[in-house]
Formats: C-alpha cells, structure tokens, sequence
C-alpha cells in the first residue's frame, strides 16, 4: 500500500537536498554555536547563508521574482522536517522572511524583503508586550496620526532577531483603524533596546524587549492595510504554527536515532540497555507519537494547498502545532532519560533539543491557546470538520 | 499520632529558611557568570556557619550539627528553594567519611565539617553509570600502597574540592580511596557544560599511576560498594527533600503570577486549565512532603537496610518525578516570561532535569522498588510503621 503522504519525485529531491544541507552544512555547527550562547562568528554565518541559496532553500514560500522558491505548503513542511533535526535553530540562519512581507507595497518588497531572502537584511517580528502575550488584542503600542505620516510610541517584548534587525514589523494600534502592522527601520529615533535577555535555549539571535518612544515613520511605513494586521497575522500564525509542528516532527526523528543507537550499543548490567524494557518502551510510544504526529501535518499542509477554508485550516495548524509540540517534548524527556548523565550535558543532541522544544509548547500560542483554538472549532465547525 | 512539628524542628525550619532567603540573594549572579567570586563564597560560608547549618549530617562530636535524618530533611527541603544549586555551598561531607580513621578524621573529615577543606566523590565512569559495578578505575598494590589509573565522570564540586573519594577496584576488590586533588597524576581532563547553571562543575578527572599509601584507604579494602550504598539512601532522600522545596517555590511563584497577570479581561488563575495545572501541582507536593517525612522518621527509628533502601527509592522516584511535572506546569503558566533566565522557575525547570537522573535514575528507583516487592513482599514498603 502507498503511504497517505504522497510526495512527488520533485518533492524527495528536494527532502533530499535539505537533508543534505543539514547534514553537511548545519550539524556540524551545532556544538559551536551551543559554546557560543547560539551566536556564530559572522564569517560562519556568510558561508551558511551562501550554502542556503546555492542549495536552493532561501526564501522558501516567496515567490520567485522576489528571491523566493515558490513553495507550496507541502514542499515547506518537506522542506523544514529535515530542519528540525538540527539543534540551536541553526535553520534560522537560511534567509527567509515572515510571509507578512508579502502583503508590502512593491517598494517596501524591494526594501525589506528582497535583501531578507539574499540574506542581506534581516526582519524581526514585534507582536507581545508585557501585559500582551496570549491575548494580542491588549496591545498598548499606540500609533497616532502626525501629518501624513505616525508616530509610534510602546515597548515590545520576545522581539526575535531584534538584536540585529534592520527593521521591526510592528503591530500597533493605529487612531481609528485599530491593529496596524507598521516597518520600522531600527536605526530610527526612539528605538531602544532596553533588556536583551538569556534564555532556556541558545538560539542565533536575541528576543530582545525594544522601546519605540516617539518613533516617526512616514505613510511608507505601514504594511498591508490600516486596520489589517489581525487578517494578515491570521496567516501568518498558520504559517509559522506549521512549521513549529513540522520542526517537531524532524526533531523526534532525530531523537529518536540518536537514541537507539546510543541504546544498542551501550551496555550496563552485562546488556545492552535497549534489551532493557525500561528504555525501550519509552522509545516506542515516541515512535507512534512521531510517527502521528508526520501525519498530522502533512495533512494540514495539504488543506492548505487545496484551498480549503482559512477557518478550518486555522484549527487544524492548532491541531498539529500542540499535538507535535507536547509530542516532541515527551520525545526529548524520554530520550534524555535513554541517555542518563549525558542527556543533560549541552554537547549530546538529546540536552540540547529538551530545552530548545520546550518553548515550542510557549511561542507563536501556547498549548492552552491552541487548546481554545481546538475546542472552539469543535463547536463552531463540527467534530467531522476537526478531526476528518 | 502527631503530625505537627514540635518547637525544635520548626525553629530549624525558620532557622533554615532564613539561610535560603539570605543565599537567594545570590541567585542572580550566579546565573550569570555561571558561578560566584571567593568573595561570595566566603560570605556565605560565614552565614552557614552562623545559622549553625554546616555538616548537618555529621556527629556533634566532630563538629557536625548531629541532625537525625528527619532533621536534616527539613532543613534540605528548605535549602531546595534555592535555584543554581546554591543549596550545596551549605556543606555537608559525604557520609561515607565517617568511615575515616583517627588520622583520617584529623586530616579530611573534621576540616570538611569546619568548612576549610572540601570533599567530592568520584564513582561514575564512562562505562559505568547506572551498573556502578562494572567500573574500570584500578588501584594495584605497590609496596606499601596502591597505584590508581582510570577516569571518573561527573565529579559534583571537583573543581573545588581538595580531595577525591574515588572508587576503585582494589586487585579486584571495590574500595575508597582519598585522593588528595595535588596528588601527581590527577588531572582534570574536560569540564563539561550542562543545562543547569549549578553553583560549582561537575569535571572529568583523570587518574594516571597516581600513588597513595594504605593511609588512603577509607574504610577498608573491598568496602567500597557499601559505604556508597549508604551515601545513596542518604542522597536520595535529601533529593526528595529538596525537591519537595523547589516544587514549592514554583508553585508559589505560579501562584502569585496567576493571580495577578491579566489576560482576555481576568486573572488567568480565573481560568480552568490553569487552575488544573495549579491544583496538581499542590496535590504533587503536599503528597511527596509527607512521604519524604514519613521516611526520614521511620529511618531514624531503624528500618532494616533493604526496606530503607527500597524506600529511599520510592521517596527519591516519587518526588524528583513530582517537581518535575510541577515545575513543567510553573513554566507553562509564566508562558514565555518561564522561558528566561531571570525568572527562578526557568532556573528551577533546567535544575530539577537532573534530579530524575542523578544518584540513580528513575529508571533504576524503579528496579530498587520492584527488586524489593518481589523479594520481601509489599509489606516492608507500604505498611505504616507500629509504635511499641
């Protein structure tokens, strides 16, 4: 029997040639960039990035004419399984851009998202605020009319790649059109970083917190519609919820090697301690996790390319992203356990994606948010709907 | 039956508590440069020793605090609150020094018990980590002494002790050595990261023809399995001591975070999902602190051996795996504010991994407890002890 996800012959090659990339071109920066906090020296970073476009893998979902490979969903979710096996995030160095961009004026394409998929600029992405995280619509990020153009004035909080962003997509609530996505170049009057903090993971960049105090930005400055930045983000978070869920799925594929040949081959008690049922049937209920958890996405990524209802392919993104998250970390709890001392030295595989997939249950809404997202679905669009 | 605790146990309490509010002060700082100044050290070496809290576990007539079991884990669960590991710069030599002789007692346990000098214990090899019986650490007899080669992994406090209790198999038989760190041949060979930032290292050491006289046996040849086996009982009811405080101190954090954060227009602890987090992790908590007590009591009044060791394992199962998922849900309900460091229940998160894996793993509680049941029966474990 064929498999329910069918992948046509262009869609293997180009797994394959993310698998390569990966294996050749990120794993072997792992441990390097855990030594360095996540950041890699610059000239590293230049090498890996011209890799990403000579391997074809820049800009992904972008169209072509602007740098992009014109992907659809499934070629994305094919394309970031693969990036999930590697740990420190070290897919987030491939250029790419928040499809947001893609709503921009051709000037601002030109500006912003251009130079973003060569690599040459980077975007950060400023929603949350201190009193705003799981629930956006209490922004306090104001943007008032100054002549023809704004100023903007409110702290933004988990601002990722704030730290070396050439401009922040900003949303703030804009004088009578309410939620607006705003670019605002980072070398602008009133933009301050005020805390760049450690966290759990070692990541590429910072999710600094940035104080826009009295920031003036020109009409040019707004993205998409006055008023738009909920329909847009819309899409985004689907977007980004299924690449979460897909990294997910890479990473207990991952784990899971790593695992059982660390299992088959190490030997305590005169066996092997795969031959002990304490480890392996941990490994065996992660392997049907993952193995769903594949499923599950895939699916999602294929609704999305047939056109189906932005509603329910809302849901189901939910769906996927706190399904694989919860998986994955069960994935990583179990396989540190496999590895005993070692699981929580930052050199093994397994240390390093138990605290990196622990945010994935937080970011881009927490498992009890997607629980909301799921439980609503349920009634508004049916049981069949959800779970068919 | 009485549950309270009379006058002189709540007044260690307070006592103890009060050395953990003035310890957490460097918390802080110690999550930032990864470990604190001499200068830090010594204040806070002077505070253990003016809340009378040094060697808790030692014989007043050495200079210990001469603690009962029950005493000592009071004041543990206590010292557990602190986040980085703090709660070891409150000494508290191995128990297997008390196996040293007079000569022995003058030169390493009593300056242990003072604070001048500092032990660590050196047992888990690379080969050798749940199955401590197949290490491969030699000390063959030369003349007068021993001639120790091999390596130890994870050595807690290495980079500060002065002296190694180091296991090794003696022409066959598994013995204590103590090796002073000056010792020619011993070095260290790597000094590992790991995802917590604990307050000291845990380095490789590498024994290469390192020469001692029969003056460094500890505790007589082949004796080596024994004394630590009575270190781990002891450890592992300290685990679940300290466990049951940090699990504590997540919980009122996530408690005082819920009650005050506001999201959708109420405080999220008006929300079920998160008062479902909270309930369990009290019910975790309040469960684990009195089998931790009831333990530790009935020790004091003298278990058998085994049914101690099985019981050890039970506390020290239970109650790592409780703070565990306790600390999990703490995280879950500070959302991305539980991912950064500045926050003790991030700290607490990446610190209580290791408790499910350190002094035996889960894994191996789990064999400890089965091994018991099925030899002795259920009984010995779950049957409350009977006054005369």
């Amino acid at each position: 029997m064929a498999s329910l996800v069918q992948l046509s012959a262009e869609q293997q090659g180009l797994a394959e040639r993310a698998r390569r990339f990966v294996d050749d071109v990120l794993k072997p920066h792992e441990v390097a960039a855990e030594r360095a906090g996540g950041r890699l020296p610059d000239e590293m970073v230049a090498r890996i990035r011209a890799a990403a476009l000579a391997a074809g893998l820049a800009g992904g979902r972008h169209a072509v004419a602007h740098g992009g490979q014109d992907w659809s969903a499934v070629d994305y979710v094919v394309v970031h399984e693969q990036l999930g096996r590697c740990t420190n995030g070290l897919w987030w160095w491939i250029p790419d851009a928040y499809n947001v961009l893609r709503a921009g004026t051709p000037e601002q394409i030109e500006r912003y998202l251009v130079p973003s998929l060569r690599g040459t600029a980077a975007l950060s992405y400023a929603v949350t605020e201190e009193h705003a995280g799981s629930d956006p619509s209490g922004i306090a990020t104001k943007a008032r009319r100054d002549g023809d153009g704004w100023v903007i004035d409110g702290e933004k909080w988990f601002v990722t790649s704030g730290d070396v962003a050439d401009a922040h997509v900003v949303v703030a609530d804009a004088d009578g059109h309410g939620p607006t996505l705003f670019i605002v170049d980072a070398d602008r009057p009133g933009v301050d970083t005020v805390d760049d903090p450690p966290f759990t993971h070692s990541f590429p960049h910072g999710h600094p917190t940035i104080r826009f105090t009295d920031v003036r930005v020109g009409a040019d400055a707004v993205l998409g519609d006055l008023g738009g930045a909920d329909a847009l983000q819309q899409a985004w978070f689907v977007e980004e919820r299924l690449g979460i869920a897909v990294h997910c799925v890479g990473a207990m594929g991952r784990l899971l090697e790593e695992a059982v040949e660390w299992a088959t081959t190490r030997e305590q008690g005169g066996a092997r301690i795969i031959d002990h049922q304490g480890v392996s049937f941990p490994l065996a209920d992660s392997a049907a996790d993952a193995a769903a958890a594949r499923l599950l996405v895939y699916e999602v990524a294929a609704l999305v390319d047939s056109g189906a209802d932005p509603k329910v392919v809302h849901a189901k993104a939910s769906l996927a992203k706190l399904f694989a998250s919860e998986a994955a970390y069960r994935c990583a709890d179990r396989v540190v356990q496999t590895f005993g001392g070692r699981g929580y030295v930052r050199t093994y595989a397994a240390e390093r994606f138990l605290r990196e997939l622990r945010v994935d249950r937080i970011w881009e809404g927490t498992s009890e948010i997607q629980r909301l997202i799921v439980a609503r679905a349920l009634q508004r669009r049916g049981v069949r709907t959800v779970i068919a | 039956m009485d549950f309270a605790y009379p006058p002189a146990l709540a007044e260690l309490q307070d006592r103890a508590r009060g050395l953990a509010d003035v310890i957490a002060r460097y918390e802080q700082r110690c999550e930032a440069d990864n470990g604190l100044s001499p200068t830090d050290h010594a204040e806070i070496a002077d505070a253990v020793r003016a809340a009378r809290l040094n060697a808790v576990n030692m014989p007043a007539e050495w200079g210990g605090q001469g603690l009962t079991i029950l005493e000592q884990v009071v004041v543990q669960e206590q010292l557990g609150r602190l986040t980085n590991a703090l709660w070891d710069t409150v000494w508290r030599p191995a128990n297997a020094l008390r196996a040293c002789d007079a000569a022995q007692r003058e030169q390493y346990l009593v300056p242990c018990i003072q604070g001048t000098r500092r032990d660590c214990y050196a047992v888990t090899e690379a080969d050798a980590g749940s199955d401590p019986r197949s290490i491969r650490t030699t000390a063959k007899r030369n003349g007068n002494g021993w001639v120790i080669n091999g390596e130890k992994w994870f050595v807690t406090v290495g980079d500060v002790a002065d002296f190694l209790v180091t296991l090794a198999m003696a022409d066959g038989e598994p013995t204590l050595f103590l090796v002073d760190k000056q010792t020619p041949g011993v070095r260290v060979k790597r000094v590992p990261r790991y995802m917590h930032t604990f307050v000291y290292e845990h380095p490789e050491f590498v024994f290469d023809n390192v020469e001692v006289g029969d003056a460094q046996v500890l505790g007589g040849v082949g004796q080596g399995y024994e004394l630590t086996r009575d270190w781990f009982v002891e450890e592992r009811l300290m685990i679940g001591a300290r466990t049951v405080g940090a699990a504590e101190r997540a919980l009122e954090l996530a408690v005082e975070w819920a009650g005050s954060r506001v999201q959708f227009g109420s405080p999220i602890a008006g929300y079920q999902l998160i008062q479902g987090m909270l309930a369990d992790c009290a019910v975790d908590i309040a469960t684990n602190r009195a089998l931790v007590h009831q333990v530790a009591w009935e020790a004091d009044q003298g278990l058998s051996r085994k049914t101690l060791h099985g019981k050890a394992a039970m506390v020290k199962l239970a109650a790592s795996e409780a703070a565990g998922r306790v600390v999990d849900r703490c995280v879950q309900i500070f959302g991305g504010r539980g991912y950064m460091r500045e926050y003790a229940v991030e700290r607490l998160y990446r610190e209580l991994r290791v408790d499910r894996i350190w002094e035996g793993t889960s894994e191996i509680q789990r064999l400890a407890i089965a091994n018991e049941l099925t030899k002795r029966g259920p009984a010995g474990l779950l049957t409350m002890h009977r006054s005369p």
